[in-house]
């Protein structure tokens, strides 16, 4: 077994001993009442927002944000600023567009399963252009030529075809996900491991994907501009799960 | 659909072309009304380079009540975090003092850190005493908003900052004190403090866009979401009208945003909806600021306002409830139903008008009056004043008064006529050559 999938196991199955620790939050018996209740500022012919959301998991979910929030603040976030500070941007940049032109491959089949030619095609034409006068991918100059980058994945397609979200799902380092998106990223990355493009499978055969993999997620986090508890309210889990199901609502309308 | 930034930046250029259209005063800022400018800011090519080589700043953490039990459910707020920009010589420090809600960083705050860190001083970002970690790990009483209360938890913070951590890494000449917005209103009380407690002496205070009464300031910020939107539904309309353009934005960014009242503000900014659609916006990120201040001061005071008494939290519980009722509560309800109760716990002869004028600049009148020390910057439409307050403010302030005629709230903070003003104050200024 590869280092690789013992570690999705031991998250797997860490993941689902999580599970059974949901809990509520619990008055202690016999305290008086909360002076201002939702019988005081709910109608109850009106609707909440909040309460719309399909969160079955939320112990579980919770319990993961800030497991992940943990990870972040002491590991994740420190490697990538280490990274932005130490690596010259033009590296940086180099690796990131590196990574964009290898992730192509999945909005490429994506996009077709959605019947959206135009923006396979599009990526299609960044793909070749990136590949070739982009040296490899280390340059970008499709967007320069108007091709710009759109990510798509399988969650997405499943979403087109009407699949809804299902539960709200928080993954083990990945973040929040629903039970669609989260199935949708396993097909991804199957498929991306499998195509190989770049054969890296041979450019190693004891651990061939745990660099590329790393280098990767460090790129990512380096590029997303998102800090766990930052937002200033105690309500962040709440705010950041609204905004990820619209986000996605909204990646799929488009 | 996704549009390229390539079709934008003309487009953005265009709307801000037509704003920018000659205004007779004389002031560059683009003639926005009020609202727009509270929203959209200063456009990019309307500020001076603020842009900074590489990162130098450094993240403190400050542990203020070593003998406080840690709170294990919001484990990331015990200790304080303040950013410091450190100059490699000698130079002066200043420290800057975050608006209502918000913590060391956000755009205001990144104006002010590359203005003074580029004009060459020491530059110390704190949380506003009304954001969550300030609230947790630095508050004494765990209820902001009285500015001489705050103050003192500010100051008590200040000085354990330099005494334990930054007085053996910085080489220091003169201190200064500034902030925007509420973080200004502290500032001329830290200043006065500073008077008595003597620890750093402060040469000088800037107050960029200070509300006079807090509690006046907060009720227009209420009235602003409660009077425009009064029941869910029309909520839940209002924010999936906001959603389709955020979601657009967020595409927009490829993901690259900061979540928070400030993300809201950054996808406003590039549209241009009307003045109802911005009130309810601006009511929107203050309303956040007051539900989290609603919650997080009722369990650090144990007051049982919405949260009973003795409640057992943990980082899995199920809090929707407490959500969606502190999000019903205005900061009126924050000021009469938790604040004033907690002062009155200790003193039962305490009335509402004593505590409103425990939150306002009246209290200080005289010292505003004849000190040399405090400067203030004020726009003439600023949307947190009430009639009468920026008169009241140049009155008081005479000549240490600058009223920009335009920018609403902190709008016109990042333009470039603005920051050369500020900087002046403090006898500084941008290096020539914008580097």
């Amino acid at each position: 077994m590869s280092i690789t999938i013992r570690i999705a196991t031991m998250v797997t199955v860490s993941s689902i001993l999580l599970l059974t620790g949901c809990a509520a939050s619990h008055p202690q018996q016999g305290a008086e009442p909360a002076k201002r209740q939702l019988s005081d500022v709910l109608d109850p012919n009106d609707s909440v927002l909040v309460k719309e959301v399909n969160d079955p998991w939320q112990g579980y979910n919770r319990r993961m944000y800030d497991l992940n929030a943990r990870f972040d603040r002491y590991i994740f976030n420190p490697v990538a600023e280490g990274y932005k500070r130490t690596l010259p941007k033009f590296m940086r940049s180099g690796i990131h567009n590196f990574m964009q032109n290898i992730r192509e491959i999945l909005n490429i089949y994506n996009a077709a399963l959605q019947f959206r030619f135009r923006t396979a095609g599009r990526s299609t034409g960044r793909f070749l252009v990136n590949s070739t006068v982009g040296i490899g991918g280390l340059l970008d100059p499709a967007t320069e030529m108007g091709l710009y980058y759109q990510k798509e994945d399988f969650g997405q397609t499943l979403g087109v075809w009407g699949v809804g979200p299902g539960p709200y799902f928080v993954l083990p380092l990945l973040g929040p996900s629903t039970v669609r998106d989260a199935f949708g990223f396993g097909v991804d990355y199957a498929v991306w491991y499998y195509v190989d493009l770049f054969g890296y499978r041979n450019w190693s055969s004891e651990q061939p994907l745990i660099w590329p993999t790393l280098l990767y997620a460090i790129d990512t986090r380096a590029n997303v501009n998102f800090r766990y508890y930052e937002m200033g309210s105690i309500y962040e889990y709440l705010y950041v799960r609204q905004l990820y199901l619209e986000f996605r609502k909204f990646e799929i309308e488009r | 659909m996704k549009i390229p930034a390539l079709f934008l930046t003309p487009l953005l250029a265009l709307a801000a072309g037509t704003a920018m259209a000659a205004t007779e005063d004389g002031y560059g800022y683009p003639d926005l009304d009020a609202f727009a400018a509270t929203v959209i800011q200063t456009p990019d090519e309307l500020r001076p380079n603020l842009k900074l080589k590489g990162y130098p700043y450094k993240l403190y953490n400050l542990r203020v009540f070593p003998e406080r039990p840690k709170v294990k459910y919001m484990w990331y707020a015990n200790k304080l975090p303040y950013l410091v920009f450190a100059q490699k010589g000698p130079a002066p420090l200043i420290f800057v003092i975050a608006g209502t809600g918000s913590s060391y960083h956000g755009p205001h705050m990144s104006t002010l850190y590359a203005s003074f860190y580029k004009a060459g001083f020491h530059v110390v970002g704190l949380p506003s005493p009304t954001s969550l970690p300030f609230m947790v790990a630095a508050s004494s009483t765990g209820v902001p908003g009285l500015l001489d209360s705050d103050a003192e938890d500010l100051y008590r913070v200040m000085t354990m900052a330099w005494q334990q951590q930054l007085s053996k890494k910085l080489d220091v000449t003169d201190f200064y004190v500034t902030g925007y917005s509420l973080g200004a209103a502290q500032t001329a009380y830290v200043v006065k403090l500073d008077e008595e407690k003597k620890v750093f002496n402060f040469k000088k205070g800037l107050m960029i866009n200070p509300p006079v009464n807090l509690y006046n300031s907060a009720l227009l910020l209420d009235g602003y979401l409660r009077n425009n939107v009064t029941t869910g539904d029309e909520m839940i309309a209002y924010w999936n009208r906001l959603t389709k353009v955020m979601g657009e934005e967020y595409a927009e960014t490829q993901g690259v945003v900061n979540l928070g009242p400030d993300f809201l503000y950054e996808v406003y900014r590039k549209r241009r909806p009307d003045d109802e659609n911005l009130q309810i916006l601006i009511g929107l990120a203050f309303a956040i600021t007051a539900q989290n201040m609603v919650t997080v001061g009722d369990v650090m005071t144990q007051s049982g306002y919405i949260v009973p008494v003795g409640t057992t939290a943990s980082i899995t519980a199920d809090v929707t409830d407490y959500y969606i009722v502190s999000a019903r509560t205005p900061f009126r309800l924050y000021f009469q139903g938790l604040l004033m109760p907690y002062y009155q716990r200790s003193n039962p002869d305490i009335t509402e008008d004593d505590l409103v004028n425990r939150a306002s600049l009246y209290n200080i009148e005289e010292w505003l009056r004849h000190t040399d020390k405090i400067g203030l910057s004020h726009n003439a439409d600023d949307i947190i004043m009430g009639p009468g307050e920026i008169e009241w403010l140049e009155q008081v302030m005479g000549d240490r008064a600058k009223i920009w005629p335009r920018g609403g709230h902190c709008g016109n903070m990042a333009y470039k006529e603005n920051v050369d003003h500020m900087l002046a104050f403090f006898g500084a200024s941008l290096p020539e050559d914008g580097k």
